[in-house]
């Protein structure tokens, strides 16, 4: 496990902003923690909506193809 | 701007490479800690298949010797971009478009097994009307469960400004000029209206992303307790974004296109003749570029970027822009370019040392500037000195075309209607010879049916 230092927004290194992530993830831009973690909430609501989505698009193709195939 | 040893003074922030300049030609140099990344960008089909869909720019591996040699896996020559132009000089659908080749960008790479380790706006450039991302090395390894790296980065140079622009006021999208690194997203969900609350997208990726921010800004976390983002939640936050962008729309208050332009002051004869002298100066400059400041909707850029002459569009109304963008593309007028830019108070250099981003004078001069229809806005609403105008000329261009629009003109008359007239020298006279001081006058002609004359002038 890595150990990684996660910069605040206003850019300074400070001992409070040392945390710990599985992944050496942090680019050279500074992501920002706050940012990070709506991220993970954001992307857990909108994954659910995504995937209902492309089945809805699978389910449409599908019926699809079997009109043309009718006619 | 390029330094003494040829580095591009923008280009300093990415450890994976940087750029430069030899001989008048722009290189990249790519370093050996970004090898894994490179290699797999090349390597996997993402490069051809987002440089063949022209998303981003080709490049050609060369055996150049980059400035430090040392740190050096390749040199890549990567093809030259006309014009370089920044996101606060661009309307809301270059703006739109560009977010949106961005996450385009961002799908494909997912699908390639990388990922866009930033998201800047900088990175994009219009390149034959079509926004195309220039930072080759902008691409890492994706690695399942990680989040994006650049969705802050995202969200500040393209979310806000667009929700700010459709949301709220066009002209907040000039924030961009103060805010470098894009729109701080606590001053973007205080601006907003608060009816966005009740929006989805805004809520989640302005409101509530600017108050995580905000709460976690300097606390400790153990990010070990968050859950990874799966690829497929990572694919529905990249889709979810280009829904909320397509969404988000501009139009001039009150106003349809068709009627929002309505120069009525040339009778359809005059015009026809203005149109005929401006393509017959052309005609006999045959410039390599063209800057048409003053563009309004951009007829005359259009019309100088026909034989495939590169032809900046300047406007200040970001109505004009809009518009001038949109025929742009639906017309196929690749070689324009239209950006907001106010003369008045023109792009400055802005940025690290002031070098990171070029003023608009430094990234010229152009070989000829069109200038219709403007004298009189600049002498009148700005009381310039016609020997300013063509001194900031003669900075800007190598050959001009102007037109004089005399005092008599019923424009000039409705300006002055409502203020006082302390314009004693503004007659053809005068500004004959405060532009012959510094432009050699070849040519003039009055236009028909009108007050009005063109001139053409080549910079002493």
């Amino acid at each position: 496990m890595q150990k990684a230092s996660i910069r605040p927004a206003d850019g300074k290194d400070s001992p409070v902003s040392t945390v710990l992530f599985p992944f050496h993830f942090l680019g050279y831009i500074g992501a920002g923690t706050g940012s990070l973690i709506i991220q993970v909430v954001i992307a857990a609501l909108v994954g659910g909506t995504f995937a209902l989505k492309l089945y809805w698009k699978r389910i449409k193709a599908f019926l699809k193809r079997g009109e043309e195939g009718e006619q | 701007m390029s330094s003494s040893t040829g580095l591009v003074s923008g280009s300093f922030r990415d450890p994976s490479g940087f750029l430069f300049r030899q001989g008048g030609i722009l290189y990249r140099q790519v370093n050996l800690a970004y090898r894994e990344h490179y290699e797999a960008l090349m390597g996997s089909g993402l490069y051809e298949g987002l440089a063949g869909a022209g998303l981003l720019v080709p490049h050609e591996e060369t055996d150049v010797e980059g400035p430090r040699p040392q740190d050096s896996l390749v040199v890549i020559r990567p093809e030259p971009v006309p014009f370089v132009s920044y996101p606060y000089e661009w309307c809301f659908s270059q703006l739109k478009s560009a977010a949106l080749a961005t996450l385009e960008i961002q799908r494909r790479a997912l699908s390639f097994g990388m990922s866009l380790k930033d998201a800047s706006a900088y990175n994009i450039q219009f390149v034959r009307g079509k926004p195309v991302m220039i930072d080759t090395l902008s691409f890492e390894k994706y690695e399942e469960g990680r989040p994006w790296i650049a969705y802050s980065q995202f969200c500040r140079h393209f979310l806000a400004p667009l929700m700010l622009m459709s949301c709220r006021d066009i002209r907040l999208g000039q924030l961009m000029r103060v805010h470098i690194d894009g729109i701080p997203l606590d001053l973007t969900a205080s601006v907003l209206p608060f009816r966005t609350r009740f929006r989805f997208p805004a809520l989640i990726h302005i409101h509530l992303h600017a108050r995580s921010e905000k709460r976690y800004a300097d606390r400790q976390v153990d990010m070990e307790r968050l859950r990874r983002i799966s690829l497929h939640s990572f694919m529905g936050l990249v889709d979810n974004l280009q829904s909320a962008v397509r969404k988000l729309k501009w139009r001039p208050a009150g106003t349809e296109w068709a009627e929002y332009y309505d120069d009525t002051n040339y009778s359809d004869a005059a015009f026809g003749h203005k149109k005929r002298i401006v393509a017959d100066f052309l005609e006999r400059l045959r410039p390599e570029n063209v800057w048409d400041i003053g563009s309004n909707t951009g007829i005359f850029s259009r019309m100088a970027a026909l034989p495939g002459v590169p032809t900046v569009s300047l406007d200040v109304d970001p109505a004009c822009v809009e518009r001038n963008y949109l025929e742009c593309a639906k017309d196929g007028s690749v070689d324009v370019l239209p950006l907001l830019v106010d003369l008045f108070n023109p792009s400055p250099a802005i940025g690290w040392e002031l070098n990171e981003r070029l003023s608009i004078l430094e990234r010229g001069p152009a070989d000829t500037v069109l200038a219709l229809a403007l004298l009189h806005h600049l002498l009148i609403s700005n009381n310039l000195p016609l020997g300013r105008i063509s001194g900031f000329f003669s900075r800007m261009c190598k050959s001009l075309i102007i037109e004089f629009v005399p005092k008599g003109d019923s424009q000039v008359q409705r300006m002055l209607a409502s203020r006082e007239d302390v314009f004693a020298d503004y007659d053809r006279d005068n500004f004959e010879k405060e532009f012959g001081l510094r432009f050699e006058i070849l040519d003039r002609v009055d236009i028909e049916s009108s007050d009005r004359a063109l001139y053409l002038m080549r910079k002493r």
